[in-house]
């Protein structure tokens, strides 16, 4: 299940945007990710490092002291790009939002594994950066219409997943677990449950008198 | 004693959460990840459970602190929090698509008292089938939180032997409803929350 789209949040950035994406620029991308996809176009790949790599290694240099580290971005992300090609969908988005989403997540692990020496790994700082590259490109394929059809899915999914969805892992047991781990049938705990909430709502009506 | 509230971020979720308590959130909406980035640096944040009772008269919420972060498998940020307190809320007004604080006034609840060993002044029968109860009641939690792959990830230690912490923790991971675990948390709920449990659990008062 797809995450609802994520907008990143406004902040002062130190990067400035060089390059404004145009349309013709989308399509073109889009283009060379589907031929890396469908046919593993070398040639489109290598327009797509030309592309990304400058850009992708800007941002890292921000994040990584380290240019040994910056560079592992680049190469990590671009080898993702190249191995994943197929999991892009044109139809869902711009393919810059993609490759960068890749690239935040290979930022995560680098950044996972120096994490003990780093409280501010979640700082504003890896965010806003990443965030300028994506505003104009991000405004072009809003579509509030797809956000609303998207909740009514995500009311649809079964508890569990909706819980996942919308944020957090449910902190609590089914009637169906709870069974289990009693070693119970499902019938015992559902009239074990409605009795002891019955007697509860007795003796809070006893404590309120 | 002087009034302190403390402005605080507020993550609206329907979790229930109990000093001691542990939860997995997965944060992705730009606001949220603002709010962790806050809360890293300063003072946690406070979950606030949407579906509470309309006729209390006080909102509350759950001081939490991040302990930990990771990524899911879907490349959304994780984070476990801890709670450290219970806070009420005076004033909530929350917004759709903006970071909303509150001026919260954290306050005592049963599951942070500590037990002391005082077995002067209950019966030796009584002390005994409390502690039976008690030692199942443990046991049981324990063996729940080490059999499930995320709890037993969440809690370090599986067992304790206060039993307010017992409690508080049955209370979070029962399936009843919202409404009904709300009745724990204001007033001095802690019999309560003990017989209920009890019932369930041992299938005893």
């Amino acid at each position: 299940m797809i995450a609802v789209q994520t907008k990143l949040p406004s902040s002062v950035s130190h990067v400035k945007s060089k390059d404004m994406i145009n349309n013709t620029e989308h399509t073109q991308l889009s283009e060379w990710l589907t031929a890396v996809a469908d046919v593993r176009c070398k040639t489109a790949f290598t327009h797509l490092f030309t592309f990304f790599a400058p850009k992708i290694q800007r941002i890292a240099r921000n994040k990584f002291p380290n240019e040994a580290q910056a560079n592992e971005v680049v190469q990590e992300t671009m080898t993702k790009v190249w191995r994943k090609a197929h999991l892009f969908d044109a139809d869902k988005g711009a393919a810059t939002t993609w490759v960068y989403t890749v690239m935040r997540n290979v930022i995560f692990d680098l950044l996972r594994k120096v994490k003990s020496n780093r409280e501010d790994n979640l700082s504003d700082d890896i965010w806003p950066i990443v965030e300028n590259e994506l505003t104009d490109d991000d405004d072009l394929y809003e579509d509030h219409l797809e956000n609303k059809k998207l909740l009514r899915v995500i009311e649809h999914l079964p508890e569990s997943q909706q819980e996942v969805v919308k944020g957090f892992y449910l902190m609590e047991m089914s009637q169906d677990q709870l069974a289990t781990h009693l070693n119970l049938p499902l019938g015992t705990i559902k009239s074990r449950l409605r009795l002891a909430l019955a007697k509860l709502k007795v003796q809070l009506g006893e404590d309120n008198d | 004693m002087k009034n302190n509230t403390i402005d605080l971020p507020i993550f609206p979720i329907s979790i229930f959460l109990l000093p001691g308590g542990v939860a997995r959130l997965r944060i992705f909406e730009p606001r949220y990840l603002k709010l962790v980035s806050m809360a890293t640096s300063g003072n946690g944040f406070v979950i606030y459970a949407k579906d509470q009772d309309p006729q209390q008269l006080k909102s509350w919420g759950s001081w939490v602190d991040i302990i930990n972060f990771d990524k899911g498998e879907d490349g959304v940020l994780e984070i476990d929090v801890k709670c450290k307190s219970l806070v009420e809320i005076s004033d909530v007004n929350l917004r759709d698509h903006d970071l909303d604080f509150a001026e919260v006034r954290a306050f005592t609840h049963w599951s942070q008292k500590r037990v002391f060993t005082h077995r002067s002044q209950k019966s030796a029968r009584s002390q005994k089938s409390a502690d039976t109860n008690l030692s199942t009641l443990n046991t049981s939690l324990s063996l729940l939180i080490t059999n499930n792959a995320l709890l037993n990830k969440l809690y370090e230690s599986k067992t304790d032997d206060n039993p307010y912490w017992i409690i508080a923790r049955w209370i979070e991971l029962l399936p009843i409803p919202l409404q009904v675990k709300n009745n724990f948390i204001f007033e001095s709920s802690y019999s309560d929350a003990k017989k209920l449990v009890n019932s369930i659990i041992s299938n005893s008062l």
